[in-house]
């Protein structure tokens, strides 16, 4: 079935896999986002995940227990705020726009004041390598906490918020349930 | 009178550096101790070798302690915890004297 698209200022508000494996660079197995439902850019978006016993993870996680691996539901999360980004650039192809409220400037990554130092976090610094291509990356997990077990026949809901931004640094607040109960929540920083 | 109001900001403005070392060191998880930390030396390049990541979990924890909102303008402020204290007194100037 194929999801009605709305166009709100170039970018569709629903978007069927196929449109996210446009906007995202991942590929099977790991582009794991099935649907998206709303897409307010640059600030909220919500996706879908449906989890499936053919995946290849649950052969061995675990096997005859399948459980889907924290780390995965937390890129799904991850791979929601990167459509928010992808769709955030395709509105606004300009970097420097006044528009943006004042708590939350945008600047173009070569005018970047603060660089991507190869300091004591190694992981910014690899994010900073890969980052300014158009790929989002993560930076840091902060606070993710895992309530209940996400089971294949699960359809998960994603909610992803627009906390805070520095340049290509962005906070995600991120939410993820199955059937309204909260399975897993946190914040994601995400340098694209 | 004068001068004990000088020698009583004075001391404000150097609780506040600490205040500030202190939540670098916690909020980064720098392997050092915060008073190896002078209020003058550059926060990023090769000084604490700060990356931009950090810098908006500064940015954030400064919002959460100080009740100040930095934005990518402020990025002179950033230049040292001396300047960054500046920039908290400019919004605050009643943390100098309080207590």
């Amino acid at each position: 079935m194929t999801v009605p698209a709305t166009p709100v200022k170039g970018i569709a508000r629903r978007l069927d896999a196929d449109e996210i494996g446009r906007l995202l660079p991942h590929r099977h197995p790991l582009l794991l986002l099935d649907r998206v439902l709303e897409l307010d850019p640059p600030r909220r978006a919500v996706g879908i995940k449906n989890v499936a016993i053919a995946e290849p993870w649950f052969a061995g996680h675990f096997p005859g227990r399948a459980l889907l691996p924290g780390v995965l539901l937390t890129e799904c999360l991850a791979q929601l705020a990167g459509v928010l980004v992808a769709a955030e650039q395709a509105v606004r192809p300009e970097p420097a726009d006044p528009a943006v409220p004042a708590a939350h400037p945008d600047v173009h990554p070569a005018a970047h004041p603060y660089g991507d130092s190869n300091g004591h976090s190694d992981g910014a610094s690899v994010a900073g390598a890969y980052a300014g291509d158009g790929i989002g990356v993560l930076a840091e997990i902060k606070r993710f906490r895992f309530r209940h077990p996400v089971l294949p026949g699960d359809r998960v809901r994603l909610e992803v918020t627009l906390t805070s931004q520095l340049g290509r640094v962005r906070e995600f607040a991120c939410l993820a349930s199955v059937a309204g109960n909260r399975t897993a929540h946190g914040t994601l920083v995400i340098v694209a | 009178m004068d001068y004990e109001k000088a020698l009583e900001t004075a001391a404000g403005i150097q609780r506040i550096c600490h205040r500030l070392a202190c939540m670098f060191v916690e909020r980064l998880d720098l392997p050092i101790d915060p008073i190896w930390i002078s209020y003058d030396q550059p926060i990023f390049g090769r000084g604490l070798e700060l990356d931009s990541v950090d810098t908006l979990e500064l940015i954030l924890g400064i919002e959460y302690e100080f009740d100040v909102s930095l934005t990518e303008d402020d990025r002179i402020s950033f230049g040292s915890i001396a300047r960054l204290t500046q920039r908290i007194l400019e919004d605050r100037p009643g943390l100098a004297t309080a207590s």
